[in-house]
């Protein structure tokens, strides 16, 4: 049985004392909601770059978060809490996908990312390579993407990766490598793409 | 800004995804959020309540779910309580009963079908579980509010793996029969709350009143009650009728004491609370 009063141990989530105190008599909700204040940006910004679209974002969140909720005195608080909320945005925007109104996703259709403090010409900089990046991502084959998002954006290790989507390891380095070469294709692609026009 | 694109490459773009920090939710969407997850949670089973009590073993968050079944979390609240009256269990098991039978019986769904006319129309209810334990006189099914479960979730679940062993031998029809019977005007119910519920989200306090109180003018002791008041109180606190707000929040409080979605409504209070 998991204990969860040892979640804040391994995540950046600063449990409040009144929290964890309540642990003691109800703790799933107070440990919930310290994981959900803590991580509902990480979850839409996941779920954001496994192509959910952004008008979808909420909704998947919701279906994400309640999964989370029931299956949160389950969680192994030996292993990173981040990961393993991943595997839940992933078979959620994996659902999603498979909706039949989300098939027809458009490449390079993707929503802006939120867009950031403007007017520095860095900041403009960072939002034209976010914005690549975005259109790149949503390039990459759905189970590719996967990979290459929990290891090379989130910097989670390899075994961690095939582990929360319960993959080989082989498997998880050969679609990291697929992903990688897509990824790089894309953004070369794009670039040229925006240079030319 | 096409010549800034000719300077990026691959490296400079994965970088800059790296360190893009997740958009923040502001506190009235996350806390809208969080009133829908704890709203469907508790349809659920009230899962809050007996997550502790649930003995489990580490499991992977694939094969938990696969694992999931409102029988699971309610048997488990049953077994957590043991001082639960007889009477108490016997209604509130012939009643999960029927709606889990019902869950797995495509008959169900397309009476479902019929009565909810689009799935982001299913507003999961909140079972009242600690309510009913603490009833002293005996229910019978017919008493009992209707379950709602969010199709979000169950949609997908195949019947083959529910636990249609544990149901009981109620006829097939019996769950829309109490479905649509004890709820009169459901259909109108879910579309008036839903009406408010976007209202609020496109920030139209005005149109989220005015199908509020139709909602309570011609459904004042529904069973979705909770949810009604609970978006009153939100459209009061988004139009920043505090003094309101506080008040529907007291009797909320009285009413429904141990909802869920009590603590989520104080925060949107927040400190005027």
């Amino acid at each position: 049985m998991t204990d969860l009063r040892g979640l804040h141990q391994v995540t950046d989530v600063e449990l409040s004392s009144a929290a964890s105190t309540a642990a003691n008599t109800e703790p799933v909700a107070p440990v919930f909601l310290a994981v959900f204040n803590a991580h509902v940006g990480y979850v839409c910004q996941t779920l954001r770059r496994l192509g959910v679209r952004e008008a979808d974002i909420e909704d998947v969140a919701h279906d994400v978060f309640l999964q989370v909720h029931l299956q949160l005195h389950q969680y192994d608080a030996s292993r990173p809490l981040r990961p393993w909320l991943f595997a839940f945005a992933f078979r959620k925007a994996s659902e999603h996908r498979r909706q039949a109104r989300v098939r027809l996703e458009v490449v390079g259709a993707v929503d802006e990312p939120p867009d950031p403090a403007p007017s520095a010409l860095e900041q403009a900089l960072r939002h034209e390579a976010l914005q690549l990046g975005h259109q790149a991502l949503a390039e990459i084959e759905f189970n590719q993407r996967a990979v290459f998002v929990l290891h090379e954006l989130d910097g989670c290790a390899m075994p961690e990766v095939a582990a929360v989507l319960e993959i080989p390891l082989n498997t998880a380095y050969s679609r990291l490598r697929l992903a990688r070469a897509a990824f790089d294709k894309a953004v070369r692609r794009l670039r040229l793409q925006r240079g030319d026009s | 800004m096409n010549t800034t694109h000719s300077g990026l490459d691959s490296v400079q773009v994965l970088a800059a995804l790296r360190e893009e920090t997740p958009a923040p939710l502001s506190t009235e969407q996350q806390a809208l959020l969080l009133a829908r997850i704890e709203s469907s949670a508790a349809a659920l089973g009230v899962a809050a309540a007996v997550g502790n009590s649930i003995a489990g073993s580490h499991v992977t968050p694939a094969a938990a779910e696969d694992s999931i079944s409102v029988v699971d979390h309610l048997s488990a609240q049953l077994a957590a309580h043991p001082v639960v009256t007889l009477v108490t269990t016997l209604a509130l098991g012939g009643a999960l009963g029927v709606a889990t039978y019902a869950l797995v019986t495509p008959r169900h769904q397309q009476a479902t079908q019929t009565v909810v006319t689009s799935q982001q129309a299913v507003i999961p209810y909140v079972l009242p579980v600690a309510s009913l334990a603490t009833q002293v006189t005996p229910i019978s099914i017919q008493e009992l509010p209707p379950v709602v479960l969010p199709s979000r979730t169950l949609r997908d679940r195949p019947a083959a793996s529910a636990h249609g062993a544990g149901a009981p031998s109620q006829p097939v029809q019996a769950a829309p029969a109490i479905v649509s019977a004890q709820s009169p005007g459901l259909a109108e119910q879910l579309a008036l709350l839903e009406t408010a519920r976007n209202a609020i989200a496109q920030k139209n306090v005005a149109a989220a009143l005015r199908a509020l109180e139709s909602h309570a003018a011609q459904f004042p002791s529904s069973a979705l009650a909770e949810e009604r008041e609970a978006l009153t109180i939100r459209a009061l606190v988004q139009a920043n009728r505090v003094t309101e707000a506080k008040r529907h929040l007291t009797q909320f409080e009285t009413q429904f004491p141990n909802s869920l979605l009590l603590s989520a409504l104080k925060r949107t209070l927040g400190n005027s609370w």
